[in-house]
């Protein structure tokens, strides 16, 4: 079953008088419980299309379709809650609430939709990204990598139907970021989800199903 | 006087009392239609019908029930799709299996009723020679046959167990290349070794030894006749990068990915035997070792390339 699809996506920038294309023209079909791999140099787009795909950017034409709902065709709101049910997020930034603790970081798209807490799947994702003693910290006072494995452990807790990472291994070291590819492939598996990594890192690009190269805001190549 | 308070105070509870009932009614009644649109949900999830988001983006209860119940569903679709493709997998696995051992057993077979039939009779050194030989011939095929299909029940039953005990990774290299050395030597092929003088990473001999064995197995079975292989180990401050490279048939472009899984043979193979699981599980070990293996397409040939970290150091 198709449960993503990105229809001519363009998003074009006018900053000042020169026009930047994000994206120019990305077509794309994904199926439940693939792993994608999106590689690309920098400024080829790969962020933009992530935020497209995940909603939380409008493309300036185009349309992304998940489970055959377009997302463009949604109010503000509906579309927030649409996310929150399906998507899970990881962030380049990791983007985590400085003035919460960890734990409170990791549950708070929990707390924000009612739903209760699989108090025993935090701990077991928390354990085997090596920040289950940490749950009482601030974010201030973990490294990076601490910090990007939050992140993760966040977006993996919802349990969502399509899990959306940019660069999740970004400020990991090698070994780490295979544990982390494991442990998303694990979860890929189990709760049947979606996964579209953004990464530069060739290694774990071949652990996906298929692997998407980004250039100038056009896919230019699919392989797998 | 009181009789006029006393009436309005009637009038007035009588018409909170009325607008009272009138809304548990109403409410009793949402509540009704509530409950039957999730009976029909549930029915429909019984009855596997796919079930369609009608309130995918509001924020009632039922806007989550529907989501959970389709995310259920998806689940169960999910698993259940993916173990029939496993079973179907596995299960053309063991019928090719033991078509491609009725040739060698029946070779074996030949041959010896053949021996046995001239018993008693004088039989030429040649005659005895090239029998003995085709027989070898079919029990090595049988051998491979065998081997591969433990190595394939043991990767189903996840029997893989790592035992580090052993750090030195050159004695676990050269064990290999003994190993390899025999099929290599007769296609002629030409090893350049490239090795440093020490080499520590805790690692399981046996596993990580079939690993690299794997891949030079690739790497011979699919070079040319005469063909050469390069294999180098290098070191930095974190890991031991160890580099097997073949000027063979190699692979497609956007293969890269699929080599890796199970029961993938490549777009090139011709008549090379094997059944696409060397390197699923190669990668499986070194993954379990802590380390990566990545493929790069060559000019000519294929490049494996294994980084293992040496482990003496825990890093976070």
């Amino acid at each position: 079953m198709e449960i993503l699809k990105a229809a001519g996506l363009k998003k074009y920038y006018n900053i000042e008088t020169n026009e930047v294309r994000a994206l120019d023209g990305v077509t794309l079909s994904v199926e439940d419980g693939e792993f994608l791999a999106v590689v690309g140099t920098s400024g080829s787009g790969k962020t933009t299309l992530l935020n497209m795909l995940g909603g939380l950017d409008v493309p300036t034409e185009g349309r992304v379709f998940i489970r055959g709902n377009s997302l463009k065709d949604m109010e503000n709101e509906e579309r927030t809650i649409f996310r929150r049910r399906n998507i899970g997020f990881v962030f380049q930034q990791y983007n985590l609430v400085p003035v919460l603790s960890i734990y409170e970081n990791i549950v708070l798209p929990l707390r924000l939709d009612g739903a209760t807490i699989d108090h025993m799947f935090l701990e077991e994702v928390t354990e085997l990204l090596g920040i289950r003693d940490k749950l009482d910290r601030l974010p201030k006072t973990l490294s990076g990598g601490q910090q990007q494995r939050a992140a993760i452990a966040r977006a993996l807790l919802v349990k969502p139907a399509i899990l959306l990472a940019d660069e999740p291994t970004g400020s990991l070291d090698s070994v780490t970021s295979m544990e982390v590819v494991g442990l998303l492939k694990l979860c890929k598996t189990r709760f049947h989800q979606t996964l579209i990594v953004v990464t530069h890192q060739e290694e774990v690009a071949q652990m996906a199903d298929r692997i998407i190269r980004m250039e100038d805001g056009r896919i230019s190549s699919q392989e797998g | 006087m009181i009789d006029m308070y006393a009436e309005i105070a009637i009038v007035f509870l009588t018409g909170l009392f009325a607008g009272a009932l009138g809304m548990f009614c109403l409410q009793r009644k949402y509540r009704e239609q509530e409950l039957e649109k999730i009976v029909n949900l549930t029915e429909d999830l019984l009855n596997e019908r796919e079930l369609k988001a009608a309130e995918c983006g509001k924020e009632t209860l039922y806007s989550k029930i529907e989501q959970y119940f389709i995310r259920i569903q998806e689940m169960c679709q999910g698993r259940k799709d993916a173990a029939e493709k496993s079973y179907e997998k596995i299960q053309k696995l063991i019928s090719q299996t033991a078509h491609q051992m009725r040739t060698p057993l029946t070779n074996i077979e030949t041959y010896l009723g053949f021996l046995q039939g001239m018993q008693g009779e004088p039989v030429t050194d040649t005659l005895f020679g090239r029998s003995v030989e085709a027989m070898e011939e079919s029990a090595e095929k049988l051998h491979f046959l065998v081997e591969n299909f433990i190595k394939m029940s043991r990767l189903e039953q996840r029997m893989i167990q790592i035992k580090k005990q052993e750090t030195d990774l050159l004695k676990t290299i050269r064990n290999t290349l003994g190993q390899i050395q025999k099929q290599a030597e007769e296609k002629k092929i030409h090893f350049e070794i490239h090795l440093p003088e020490k080499a520590d990473c805790v690692h399981d001999p046996n596993w990580l030894g079939e690993a690299i064995c794997n891949i030079l197995d690739n790497a011979v079975k699919y070079s040319r006749h005469g063909g050469r292989i390069i294999i180098s180990l290098s070191k930095n401050e974190m890991f031991l990068k160890l580099q097997i490279r073949d000027y063979g048939i190699g692979i497609d472009k956007g293969e890269e990915t699929r080599i890796f899984q199970r029961f993938y043979r490549g777009k090139r193979v011709t008549d090379q035997g094997g059944f696409g699981i060397g390197l699923y599980l190669a990668r499986e070990i070194v993954n379990l070792h802590g380390g990566f293996l990545v493929t790069k397409r060559m000019d000519e040939g294929l490049m494996m390339e294994m980084d293992l970290s040496s482990g003496l150091l825990e890093v976070c």
